[in-house]
């Protein structure tokens, strides 16, 4: 803590005519102190804004049918011609003072899309009007991206919890409480839902109610959603490794250490495995975990890489969207070409030969697949 | 700072408030030369009072004079008037560190985790395990969420203000001139409270930092001053403090 001067006592004021120097020194010594203690309030005030980080959110935009779903910055939630761009609804489900964005990417089924905010809400809006059809109050931030297993609608929370929820009207059917926050999206598979929790734990719960099958102790806590291909269970950690485990027993099969977390959903295809991590690079792995080849780029790669039409797309933090031939890591593309547009932390989408991502800060792209040339882009929470 | 921190929170029973007192043990231990000569300062300074004050009356009339004797008497005893300010100006950046690192350890929001990750060490081995083991840090302590301003009773925010005030009271030196005690006065006061007023805005993190960093400076004070300014009468307006002795003086 700061300790205070003690002040030097000071000769009177002179009634009149001119003042000794060294006496106007000693009034600017006290006058510095001030002054000082001032510059130190703005210095601090303007810091502590500056340092603090932004918290856009990274909602990933999906198709349906012609429609494309995304969430925004400021918490509202787009529909958009998947085709030209044009908005056909926007609403907004974070409260009016909320200064954190969407995290959650939409899910769409039955007509509903849902979606779940920093504030701990589910929220289940008509597909067609965008009007508020359900929500569900959980303890805690949802992060991830909801996921529907036929009529059942499973999220996950900062409350600690996974819960069940019925579709049609959000009612609760059950809950399963793990050790810490979970930011992790799920997985289904053959009657089994799994989820990762920053408590380290990959769990595997019965998808009907809720107990728990297996759980399994990674060395890190677990930040995203686990992947799932012919039987085995694939998923990242932040004690830099990827895991791949017997999806029925939870028994590990392989793991891969990279040089920073791995926050990105794993990519399955064939015999390789595809995944990006924080320490800038992207990886391809065949199905026994050795590294077959990798490529760096100049950002964090959080986001989960996509296959679409004999390519592997991924985004970056360095605010490029590549696109690489699968087999032999040649990269065919890169959106734009020179510089970097804003970070790409959310997954890319495809429908139908086009490319739809998000960049950080809420603008929205469409590109042609074969050669990542634009098609349009939408800003999202423009005024006006 | 954020490895430190990282560090210290997995040495003191993953509990990121004793990471936080920790922190700032250490950091009075690195700074304690400066404050040691800043505390002697304080202290000389004090103990020149009644001379200043006997100089105040006897050159009452005669300013350059008095400028001349007062700058002497400094200048024989070593003692520097604007050494205080030092300490202060070493402190701002710790601040300033601190409570960006604050925000990005606790990783309140995902973007702050996904920093936190660009500034671990991995490559360093025993670093590496402590921050698999521990990251996400728990930012809860007691009722308090360490990356979110004190709330109601604001405890915090009157521990800052009674902290600030108190080392204030401690070193200041009473004076003669009626106008510079009321100077003095009026920044004892305005500058607890817009500590206590910063509180309100910062996480409580930095504001533990802050109270037991002046209880600290409170400690390391009362071995070299006393109890300084609190037991010390201030001089009051109009009155000349040599008569007042006299006065008191009684046989």
């Amino acid at each position: 803590m700061a300790s205070h001067q003690a002040l030097s006592p000071l000769p009177p004021f002179p009634s009149r005519g001119v003042r000794p120097r060294s006496l106007k020194r000693r009034k600017n010594l006290q006058k510095t102190k001030i002054a000082l203690a001032s510059i130190f309030a703005f210095l601090l005030l303007i810091s502590g804004c500056a340092g603090q980080i932004p918290a856009s959110g990274w909602s990933s935009p999906i198709v349906a049918g012609d429609t494309l779903y995304i969430g925004s910055p400021r918490g509202n939630v787009y529909a958009l011609d998947a085709t030209t761009g044009q908005k056909r609804w926007e609403v907004k489900i974070v409260g009016e003072k909320s200064i954190i964005g969407l995290y959650s990417s939409p899910a769409v089924g039955e007509g509903l899309v849902y979606l779940g905010t920093f504030e701990g809400k589910v929220v289940a809006l008509d597909a067609e009007k965008g009007v508020v059809r359900w929500e569900f109050q959980t303890g805690g931030a949802v992060v991830a991206t909801p996921i529907l297993g036929g009529d059942t609608l499973y999220v996950t929370s900062s409350d600690h919890k996974v819960y069940a929820l019925r579709a049609l009207d959000g009612s609760k059917i059950w809950e399963f409480k793990t050790g810490a926050r979970i930011w992790g999206g799920e997985a289904l598979e053959n009657g089994l839902l799994y989820i990762g929790s920053f408590d380290g734990r990959l769990y595997a719960l019965n998808e009907e109610n809720g107990e728990k099958v297996w759980d399994f102790q990674a060395g890190g806590a677990i930040a995203s959603a686990p992947s799932l291909a012919q039987g085995v269970l694939y998923f990242g950690s932040l004690d830099n490794k990827l895991y791949a485990l017997d999806a029925r027993s939870g028994e590990k099969i392989w793991e891969f250490k990279t040089n920073n977390w791995v926050w990105s959903q794993p990519q399955v295809n064939g015999e390789r495995v595809y995944f990006g991590s924080l320490d800038h690079k992207i990886y391809a792995l065949d199905r026994e975990g050795n590294e077959v080849w990798t490529f760096e780029t100049e950002g964090a790669i959080r986001s989960s890489p996509l296959l679409a039409q004999g390519l592997l797309i991924f985004g970056s933090g360095d605010g490029h969207l590549y696109a690489f031939d699968p087999e032999t890591g040649k990269e065919i593309w890169r959106f734009p070409k020179e510089g970097g547009q804003a970070a790409i932390y959310s997954t890319p989408s495809v429908a139908q030969e086009t490319i739809y991502f998000a960049s950080y800060g809420g603008k929205v792209y469409a590109l042609r697949v074969e050669d990542g040339s634009p098609l349009w882009e939408f800003e999202m929470d423009k005024e006006g | 700072m954020i490895n430190l921190l990282v560090l210290l929170y997995s040495l003191l029973f993953d509990n990121f408030a004793l990471a936080i007192v920790g922190l700032t043990i250490l950091i009075r231990l690195i700074t304690y030369p400066l404050t040691r000569q800043q505390l002697h300062s304080v202290k000389a300074m004090q103990e020149l009072s009644p001379k200043l004050q006997a100089l105040q009356k006897k050159y009452e009339k005669d300013r350059e004079k008095l400028t001349q004797e007062t700058m002497k008497l400094y200048r024989e005893h070593g003692v520097n008037p604007a050494g205080g300010c030092l300490p202060m100006l070493i402190q701002m950046p710790v601040w300033i560190g601190l409570y960006q690192s604050i925000y990005q350890v606790l990783g309140e929001t995902p973007e702050q985790l996904m920093a936190l990750s660009q500034h671990i060490y991995h490559s360093v081995p025993f670093l590496y395990e402590i921050a698999r083991r521990t990251i996400p840090l728990n930012s809860q302590f007691l009722w308090w969420n360490l990356a979110q301003p004190d709330k109601f009773p604001y405890i915090l925010v009157i521990l800052v203000v009674v902290t600030f005030w108190l080392q204030q009271k401690m070193s200041a030196v009473p004076s003669a001139d009626p106008q510079q005690a009321s100077m003095s006065q009026t920044m004892n006061i305005m500058m607890p409270i817009m500590f206590g007023f910063f509180t309100l805005q910062v996480s409580s993190g930095l504001a533990i930092y802050w109270v037991v960093s002046g209880v600290l400076g409170i400690i390391q004070q009362y071995f070299v001053t006393g109890w300084g300014g609190l037991r010390a009468q201030p001089a009051t307006s109009g009155r000349e403090d040599g008569g007042k002795k006299k006065r008191r003086g009684k046989r």
